[in-house]
């Protein structure tokens, strides 16, 4: 799912590029408004990031004109919280939700996450749409979310699409360069660590002993496994 | 500028300059007419006092008539030579009381001058001349009433015999005249026997006793006085029409008198000038700016008063005695309107400077504290669990932040209630989650103080607020846990809803607020005991921004009495 980001701050930009990936999305950054919509032509993003104040052309600016192309297009206003608010939840403007800063990663991701949600839902056409189990877990896709009993566990993209690939795989060591490309898309390498450790924090959050893991197992010197 | 306020401005300075110039011109117009009527009055006073002069100068005339026409003989002799003691009358005539002309007598003989007022006078006399009925004019003075000399004015410009030789003249040089004066010779001696009884009216009895008549022959008005003695008879005198004039011409002033009055023309019945004065010559087409009638017996005469048109017209200086107000007014109006237009943008832009400033520095404040929170989020996520100083460096960073990030909230919060621009923007959301959500944020400064968070939550349904004001109404209370009441090691919060009321309780366990500061601690600024706040850092306003949200939220911020510590209870009114 690629995201376009527009943040004409570098740290803010960056951060946000950082997150979106270790949540499993393919983010673009513009610097501007108006490299915005020329990515949002080319790239044609699922759903974008504006930030309201930056220079050539505002977030809202960006926003009109790409409800003009876009109508259904999902966009996430990021604002200072100051008189703007008001035009930013305006019909007028037809923005879906706001980030307002300072923000922390935890609620960029909740954010996003909704977000996601409602994409995947109007979009039935993708292969991970139906929810399976895995173990006790069940796994909802459509809604990344996964349900163990009555607890509900809030899942990525990213995470959504591990389970996915171990899923599909049952039995069987799926090697490092395997989830690489199937997770991380074949035009991203990151190290090894980034993946034990998106493996460590996805264990923290579905395994009832994350030192002990039931549903996702290492096999070391290849990659990961579920039985 | 916008349309609709240049039209105000446009109204505030054009109706009154509208409103004064049309009083103005008003003003000025009443002016002008009251001015034309005080002219028209001074013209027609002075033009009433020439007519008065001459009045005056008939009255005095008549009583020297009245006086000459008491004769002590009846014999045509005696009667020529009384009239030949006064040069102003031409012929006298006597009238019987058989209504017969006695003298000149019809019959004659006659003088040259009895015969030519015999014929002067035939056409009057064939009329049946009433004297003293409609045609005569009533008497000037009473009989008693005679002057014991000539007035001064009456003093004839021309001498006696110099009128007697002009009138002659006057008559001899016509042959036109001449023959009608043989004609009209000739008709009178054929007329000398016809009884003049039928010729006159009976005099009236009650009728008044002298009087003048007026009459036209040849080229105006000619005059008779007459008088009615106590025998019934009627006894006249002719007065020669120059002298009359001569007279006349002498109570009036010089011809060559200055412009300074315009010109004064005196006119016969027909309108032919007799005597004009005043340098100022009316131009053709000219209108008199007065006129009048002399008073009877002359009424056929008039007087008519030429001014030059510009001491007619209104003066120019009328006007400009009242365009330097009006200018002056407009200057004022255009520079009042130019210094509220001014003040007005002034304000805006200081207005929007204001504005300006808050969302630059919100926007500039902020954005680093994004940055700081967010890299110490991700950086959270790559601490090793088995280094926990790494840990609580970043832990610290975030409550910082947190803390940083709660106070700059704090501030804008404050700036906006002082412009009065605090708004709400609420939306459907579950209130708990909220609260888990602030109190999540304050774990690391809690965990670093040793306060536990106890949460006792009972609002698990969705209801409508503003979140952001939720969030900075609990931050400032947790805060001031943090600070104020860390000794009391826990901190627990409960909420509930109840219809459309959300409360929320914040119960600490520290020293708690002193008795009698219930209130004082929600005023801005203010600090309690320096015991209590020494050494503890803050803005002193959280409390009043907290109370202020909550009262916008329709609900209130309250110390509710505790057993220990300070327990807050915030109320929100869902929208």
């Amino acid at each position: 799912m690629k995201v376009l980001i527009a943040e004409d701050d570098q740290l803010t930009r960056e951060g946000l590029v950082e997150i979106l990936e270790s949540e499993g999305y393919q983010p673009v950054s513009a610097e501007d408004g108006e490299t915005a919509l020329s990515l949002m032509h080319t790239e044609n993003p699922d759903f974008v990031c504006l930030d309201v104040m930056m220079p050539k052309k505002d977030g809202f600016q960006v926003c009109k004109e790409i409800r003009r192309t876009h109508p259904s297009l999902p966009i996430l206003f990021i604002s200072a919280k100051s008189e703007e608010i008001d035009k930013v939840l305006g019909l007028e403007l037809g923005a879906d939700d706001y980030i307002v800063k300072p923000f922390g990663v935890k609620e960029v991701i909740a954010r996003i996450r909704a977000i996601t949600r409602r994409c995947l839902n109007q979009d039935q056409s993708t292969s991970t749409a139906q929810p399976f189990t895995m173990h006790d877990l069940t796994v909802l896709p459509s809604e990344l979310r996964a349900r163990r009993g009555e607890e509900t566990i809030e899942l990525s993209l990213r995470d959504i699409k591990i389970l996915e690939v171990l899923y599909m795989n049952p039995g069987k060591a799926v090697d490092r360069s395997e989830l690489f490309d199937k997770v991380w898309g074949l035009s991203h390498m990151p190290n090894s660590r980034t993946l034990d450790q998106h493996i460590s924090q996805l264990r923290k959050r579905i395994e009832l002993d994350p030192k002990h893991p039931k549903i996702i197992q290492t096999v070391h010197g290849v990659g990961y496994r579920f039985e | 500028m916008k349309p609709r306020l240049v039209l105000v401005y446009c109204l505030i300075v054009l109706t009154p300059l509208a409103l004064l110039a049309w009083v103005g011109s008003r003003m000025v117009k009443e002016n002008q007419r009251q001015m034309q009527e005080q002219m028209e009055r001074l013209l027609q006073g002075r033009l009433s006092d020439l007519s008065h002069t001459v009045q005056m100068y008939l009255r005095n005339r008549e009583k020297e008539l009245l006086r000459l026409t008491r004769l002590q003989s009846f014999r045509p002799e005696a009667i020529r030579e009384h009239a030949r003691q006064y040069g102003f009358v031409r012929q006298l005539f006597v009238i019987g009381p058989d209504s017969r002309l006695s003298y000149p007598s019809p019959t004659g003989p006659w003088t040259q001058e009895e015969e030519a007022f015999l014929l002067r006078t035939r056409k009057l006399f064939s009329y049946r001349v009433d004297f003293g009925g409609d045609e005569s004019t009533p008497p000037l003075s009473n009989d008693e009433d005679l002057p014991n000399q000539p007035p001064a004015n009456l003093q004839p410009n021309l001498s006696d015999q110099q009128i007697l030789e002009m009138e002659q003249q006057q008559e001899a040089s016509s042959q036109t005249q001449q023959r009608s004066v043989q004609q009209a010779r000739l008709q009178v001696r054929q007329q000398a026997n016809r009884p003049l009884q039928q010729l006159f009216r009976p005099p009236r009895k009650n009728g008044p006793s002298h009087g003048w008549h007026a009459w036209y022959w040849e080229r105006g008005v000619h005059l008779l006085f007459w008088r009615r003695d106590e025998y019934g008879r009627v006894i006249g005198a002719e007065i020669p029409r120059v002298r009359l004039l001569s007279d006349l011409v002498g109570l009036f002033p010089d011809t060559g008198l200055s412009s300074a009055e315009g010109r004064i023309v005196l006119l016969d019945a027909n309108g032919k000038r007799i005597y004009q004065w005043g340098a100022y010559e009316p131009k053709r087409g000219d209108e008199p700016a007065a006129m009048r009638s002399l008073l009877p017996p002359l009424k056929a005469w008039s007087l008519e008063y030429y001014l030059p048109a510009d001491m007619l017209k209104p003066k120019q200086g009328e006007w400009m005695s009242v365009l330097p107000s009006v200018l002056a007014l407009a200057l004022a109006l255009v520079g009042l309107a130019v210094y509220f237009y001014r003040e007005n943008n002034r304000a805006l832009r200081e207005a929007a400077q204001r504005v300006s400033f808050v969302n630059q520095v919100s926007h500039e404040l902020r954005t680093p504290l994004t940055n700081i929170r967010m890299y110490a989020e991700l950086l959270e996520n790559q601490v090793d669990e088995e280094d926990p100083a790494m840990g609580k460096r970043v832990s610290v960073i975030l409550t910082e932040t947190e803390r940083l990030s709660r106070l700059i909230g704090n501030v804008l919060t404050f700036s906006r209630q002082q412009r009065q621009a605090l708004k709400l923007h609420p939306v459907r959301a579950v209130p708990d989650r909220v609260i888990e959500r602030v109190t999540e944020n304050f774990r690391p400064a809690f965990v670093a103080k040793g306060i536990e968070p106890k949460l006792e939550l009972n609002a698990g349904g969705e209801v409508t607020l503003d979140v952001d004001a939720l969030e900075q109404i609990l931050g400032n209370l947790l805060g001031n846990v943090e600070k104020y009441a860390p000794d009391g090691k826990s901190v627990t919060i409960a909420s509930s809803i109840a219809g459309d009321v959300l409360t929320v309780t914040v119960q600490d366990h520290g020293p708690g607020i002193p008795a009698g500061k219930e209130e004082t601690v929600f005023q801005p600024f203010v600090r309690l005991s320096e015991a209590l706040t020494e050494g503890v850092a803050g803005t002193g306003i959280g409390l009043s921004i907290a109370r202020a949200l909550a009262r916008m939220h329709g609900g209130e911020l309250k110390l509710v009495p505790s057993e220990h510590g300070a327990c807050f209870e915030i109320t929100l009114r869902s929208q």
